[in-house]
């Protein structure tokens, strides 16, 4: 009979140089920077919104009555972030969902339709359209814009008001969550389609032309092959573009009628986002409501993280998986 | 019908001068060593890689000429293929990707169903239709393959080491079953390998590079 011996396992010491030691420990120094300033930044946010939790505890999210009081009449404070929270949502889920075809769209055509030439063109203007400062989106969204799409608002509540979000009470459509979200979605345009242009170029070719060699046309070769390839990474970019909507604070300013009362009728001159809060209201607020503004703050941010976070695992996922 | 490919394929050390005609029904294998360009002749008829000279011409169409600056486009020529490294859809089953071809050519899915399952059995996999690619192995991929491709009733069947990961029993069978395949439907069949035994039971002509 045979027997068998396992050797003894080995012991492996790797002891790595001093470039390399040193390499490492300067990257994650530079890396850690960026944890340690988000940290501070929700630190500080906390201490000075520790009052208002205090004060008001979980009302302060639920509510949605923003009232500094009166010391002369002896009306409280009261502070609630219920209605720009749901109005930052509103917004910015309007904007992503207006946006969706068209970064499908211009993502696809810049990636599989256009020669080199064109393509290199077009990227770069849109990405001059990242660049351009918030206020030129807010102020064109509010000369140029509304005009029309409160005419625009007006149609659609002609003929779908029975849909409850289209339905409002008082038909004045200027500055509505519907003209803010329009402009949001130009705003949006080039992040979410850049993102969804990076992956879709990481679909396989060969896959590609496989399914041209079985007869595909190039749209059934993209249905096929680019569009399940690509969809988390869509996702993610659509993501990403949210939680630049979720924050942006001068154009929604600009064309959104700030009014403290939650609403879904997104026609209705009435909505607010939690940025444009802080923005109106920082410059001629007490103690109390600074420290209201500084919650709001925190709220707004733990939401932006959450969703980029999400974004980056969802794209970050799919490029793990393909690779 | 009948195709004559008489041209160059690959640049400076990989240019290649090939001379190949074929007919309707026949099996014209090419062998030869490892980045012979073997596989670089059956992307060419595809239209998936460029003729530098010469021309490719199928059943009197110019599919690829250079000279006269016609080209094919993949999609348009009646060719199925299975790659060397099959290339199924990842996110369909065996079903989905021996549909895939007959739904891009139109065929209702009423129609295209019944065929998908035929093509299927025909190779032996037909309790794989509703299998992903990545739950198949290496053998049962190449079946779908294979099924993905005769399904489409080409015109012309290139098949780049089709029978490289089945095992030697229905290795047997594909030798008998696919030259009878061919013979009924009509088309030219190129086909690579590096089987001695395939290429003396089942080549009309072969091509060495």
């Amino acid at each position: 009979m045979s027997t068998v011996t396992t050797p003894e396992q080995r012991v492996i010491t790797t002891k790595p140089r001093l470039g390399d030691t040193l390499f490492r420990r300067s990257i994650t120094a530079g890396a850690m920077v960026s944890f340690f300033v988000l940290a501070l930044i929700a630190t500080y946010l906390l201490s000075k919104s520790w009052e208002v939790f205090r004060i008001f505890g979980f009302d302060f999210i639920t509510g949605q009555v923003w009232d500094a009081g009166n010391p002369d009449t002896g009306t409280p404070a009261t502070f609630g972030v219920a209605a720009m929270l749901v109005g930052s949502v509103v917004v910015a889920v309007l904007a992503m969902l207006f946006s969706l075809p068209f970064v499908l769209g211009t993502a696809l055509f810049l990636e599989y339709y256009v020669n080199r030439k064109l393509r290199a063109v077009l990227v770069s203007i849109l990405d001059l359209m990242a660049a351009i400062p918030s206020i030129v989106y807010g102020l064109w969204g509010y000369l140029v814009l509304m005009p029309y799409a409160s005419d625009w608002a007006a149609s659609i509540h002609k003929y779908l008001s029975w849909i409850p979000i289209f339905d409002v009470k008082v038909e004045n459509f200027d500055a509505s969550p519907f003209v803010a979200s329009l402009v949001l979605t130009l705003m949006i345009l080039p992040i979410a389609t850049s993102v969804a242009r990076e992956v879709y170029s990481r679909a396989p070719r060969d896959q590609i032309d496989a399914a041209l060699a079985l007869g595909g046309s190039r749209w059934g070769a993209i249905r096929a092959v680019v569009l399940p390839f690509g969809l988390s990474g869509l996702v993610g970019g659509m993501l990403l573009g949210l939680g630049r909507a979720l924050g942006e604070t001068i154009a929604v300013l600009l064309t959104l009628n700030l009014v403290f009362k939650v609403n879904f009728q997104i026609l209705a001159s009435a909505g607010g986002n939690v940025a444009s809060l802080i923005a109106s209201r920082f410059g001629e607020a007490g103690p109390l409501e600074v420290s209201a503004l500084m919650a709001a703050g925190l709220v707004l941010f733990i939401l932006t993280l959450i969703v980029n976070f999400s974004a980056s695992f969802i794209v970050g996922r799919t490029s793990g998986s393909r690779s | 019908m009948s195709l004559e490919l008489h041209g160059v394929i690959g640049r400076d050390s990989f240019r290649r001068e090939i001379n190949i005609t074929a007919h309707a029904g026949e099996i014209v294998v090419i062998t030869g060593a490892n980045g012979s360009g073997k596989s670089t002749i059956i992307h060419a008829i595809a239209g998936l890689a460029p003729l530098y000279d010469g021309s490719l011409i199928v059943d009197g169409e110019t599919w690829d000429s250079p000279q006269s600056k016609t080209w094919v486009a993949p999609e348009l020529r009646p060719c199925a293929v299975v790659f060397q490294d099959l290339r199924l859809f990842p996110h369909l089953t065996a079903l989905g990707n021996v549909l895939f071809g007959l739904r891009a050519h139109g065929v209702p899915r009423a129609q295209a169903t019944p065929r998908a399952r035929e093509a299927l059995a025909l190779v032996g996999a037909d309790s794989l239709s509703n299998r992903r690619p990545s739950h198949l192995s290496g053998g049962e991929r190449q079946r779908v393959a294979l099924a993905r491709a005769l399904v489409l009733n080409p015109q012309v069947l290139l098949l780049d080491e089709p029978f490289a990961a089945v095992d030697e029993a229905s290795h047997e069978t594909f030798r008998l079953v696919l030259p009878e395949a061919v013979r009924q439907s009509g088309a030219i069949t190129l086909m690579v390998t590096h089987d001695s035994t395939d290429a003396s039971t089942m080549a009309n002509h072969s091509l060495t590079l």
